[in-house]
């Protein structure tokens, strides 16, 4: 059992080392959340100023429907300041940036309201441009309510029931149980990050244990105690892949604290709440597991086939890319999508953790995920163990 | 004891090339015997040594020591044996109390011992004053001691110096020579890789000298100045590996190879 002894020293030296206690312990549980909770709150403040700020919309013969702009001016109030001017300079003005967006009226616009026939109203905003975006939808949202308005006046007018402009009054009520808008863009969020951390959590303790060993020379040392190469390889692998497993459970929990804390930075991803079953748990833990055995036989590998840590850091480039395209693919897809899609290393756990986070039960893609996943840890592991007792790979320097 | 017999280490390179770093080395080197391993960078005699040390698996040969066999007990061989090289090979993160109980773990010493053990050699070789302090903030001739400490750890009876004093000031060397003085007073058997000509004189009752691989010349150094005619040690280690041009006395390479 001369591995713990190994395990042992090894998370001796994680826990002395600031680079390792802070990539395993403090990033998924901090700094995670609060770059969240950072990104979250520039978001809202963001959308708040974009909404409270005074549009600039361009009209153009807006004056030919005089009763129409009478109507608008008054209701408009701070939100939106009207400016006349005409269809050609319209675009340009919005591509420079002086006007927000544009109300284009029809050359009858003046027939058509002295008729009382609808007037086809257009209005351009640029979707590249948050502010015109914000407020192309607002101009749009400002006239649809005008409209309703205006029909309803006159239906009144002519001695009907303004209710006949509106046969359906619609109400949204969100179902309370399964979580908010929070648990939704954690479920897009969270599967990336975690299976990220899983894989890479062990990072810096495995380009350490080898590699590192190699650069300082102290791997001869350690060969030449009677303990056998797969004991000590063992020892290492335990350790990088215990790394890796407590940085993806508290990624985990670093995601879920603040939905139990309340603090206002969070608020814009907890006022839902969140509801998380035994199962749901269960079927997180069930992939992340494997995926930390499997992320620890390859940082292992590469660490024991590298010559230094330098060298090692190079090697883990395309992997970390592989890693991040697999896991960030999740955040595109649907979390019921096909069961062969739960075979794919990564992509798989990925949709198990967003189906456990949407409330989505579906045993046989768990089942099909947690299984590969083991495999390709075995087959990971294995590769680390071989690489490990070849003499040309381990002594390399 | 150590009885080498005919040792072969062959790598292959990418192309398939096969290179010989050790060729059929034989020698026995006896209890209470410094026996020096001479010969110039590249000699193949760290390579030896890690055969030696069961690091590396040779290509054919073996060798007994203390009366295991390296090919077939290579535990047993480990448990006999203390490593030190130039390099102190420590754990920077931890203190040389915690290095020294980790490796005393790793040789399955029993806790207590492990404790004697340290406390005998931090006395014996000065490390109180800094068995505390992680390894990182110590000097180099301290570090040394330390793996001084952890080669002897498991008190083996043979014991591989591969050139310990590398990159040592004097002070830190002394405290390695008369570290191998003593393990020769105490009956180990002790083989001691160097190039350093003075070093060899002071500490070897015999010595071997390899070059590309194979041994050229084994004896006392006045057997081998008696063969070589050499005056000087210098002289006599050029002469052993046939590289004192102008001379007659040089020793023909066993394999004939050509520089």
């Amino acid at each position: 059992m001369s591995w713990k002894v190994v395990f042992a020293k090894e998370f001796t030296e994680v826990m002395r080392d600031k680079r390792m206690r802070f990539q395993i312990f403090i990033s998924p549980l901090i700094i995670t959340p609060l770059i969240l909770a950072g990104i979250g709150t520039m978001a809202k403040r963001e959308a708040k100023e974009s909404q409270a700020k005074t549009a600039v919309v361009a009209t153009v013969r807006l004056e030919s429907a005089p009763k129409l702009a009478a109507a608008l001016q008054p209701a408009a109030k701070d939100a939106m300041r009207f400016v006349s001017s005409d269809e050609p300079s319209v675009e340009s003005g919005i591509r420079a940036r002086k006007f927000d967006a544009a109300i284009i009226l029809p050359a009858d616009a003046s027939e058509r309201e002295e008729n009382e026939q609808t007037i086809p109203v257009q209005v351009r905003f640029d979707m590249s441009n948050e502010d015109s975006r914000v407020s192309g939808s607002k101009v749009s949202d400002f006239l649809k309510k005008r409209s309703e308005n205006i029909g309803a006046e006159r239906l009144m007018e002519a001695g009907f029931s303004q209710q006949l402009a509106k046969p359906i009054d619609v109400g949204e009520v969100p179902v309370k149980g399964n979580g908010g808008r929070g648990v939704l863009m954690m479920s897009m969020m969270l599967p990336y990050m975690l299976v990220l951390y899983a894989v890479i959590g062990g990072l810096f303790v495995a380009n350490d244990s080898v590699a590192g060993e190699k650069e300082r020379g102290t791997l001869e040392s350690l060969l030449v105690t009677p303990i056998s190469r797969e004991e000590l390889a063992r020892g290492k692998f335990a350790a990088v892949a215990a790394a890796a497993l407590v940085s993806g459970i508290l990624s985990l929990a670093g995601m879920l604290w603040p939905f139990y804390v309340k603090l206002s930075a969070f608020s814009w991803m907890t006022e839902g709440g969140a509801a998380f079953t035994g199962f749901q748990i269960a079927s997180m833990a069930l992939v992340l597991v494997p995926l930390s055995a499997m992320g620890a036989g390859i940082l292992l590998t590469i660490s024991t086939i590298a010559r230094n840590q330098k060298e090692a850091q190079t090697w883990l480039g395309p992997v970390m890319m592989v890693v991040s395209v697999l896991s960030m693919m999740s955040m595109m897809m649907r979390p019921n999508t096909s069961v062969f899609v739960a075979a794919v290393p990564m992509l798989g756990p990925a949709l198990v953790l967003k189906q456990a986070l949407q409330s989505i039960i579906n045993p046989v893609f768990i089942g099909i995920a947690a299984g590969t996943s083991v495999v390709y840890a075995v087959l990971a592991v294995w590769l680390a163990a071989r690489m490990f007792m070849k003499e040309s790979v381990l002594l390399r320097t | 004891m150590i009885v080498v017999d005919a040792l072969v280490k062959e790598y292959i390179g990418p192309k398939k090339q096969v290179t010989r770093a050790v060729d059929g080395v034989s020698f026995t080197a006896h209890q209470g015997e410094i026996f020096g391993l001479l010969g110039p960078n590249g000699a193949g005699k760290t390579t030896f040594l890690r055969m030696l040390a069961t690091i590396l698996q040779p290509t054919s040969g073996t060798a007994i020591i203390d009366g295991s066999d390296i090919r077939e007990d290579p535990l047993g061989v480990r448990r006999k044996i203390g490593f030190l090289t130039g390099a102190a090979g420590l754990y920077d993160r931890l203190t040389p109390i915690q290095n020294l109980t980790y490796f005393g773990r790793l040789h399955a010493m029993p806790d207590d011992l492990i404790k004697r053990r340290i406390d005998t050699l931090v006395e014996k070789l000065d490390i109180g004053r800094y068995a505390s302090r992680t390894c990182d903030k110590l000097s180099t001739g301290e570090k040394q001691r330390v793996a001084i400490a952890r080669a002897m750890l498991h008190d083996p009876r043979v014991l591989y110096f591969d050139e310990p004093t590398s990159g040592l000031d004097v002070l830190a060397a002394r405290t390695v020579m008369n570290f191998l003085r003593e393990c020769r007073a105490e009956g180990r058997t002790i083989l001691f890789s160097s190039h350093i000509m003075a070093e060899v004189e002071a500490l070897c009752d015999r010595l071997t000298v390899i070059h590309r691989g194979v041994v050229t010349a084994t004896g006392t150094i006045p057997e081998l100045r008696e063969r070589t005619g050499a005056t000087t040690l210098e002289q006599l280690f050029l002469r052993c590996i046939g590289e004192d041009h102008d001379s007659p006395m040089n020793i023909p390479h066993p394999k004939g190879i050509a520089k």
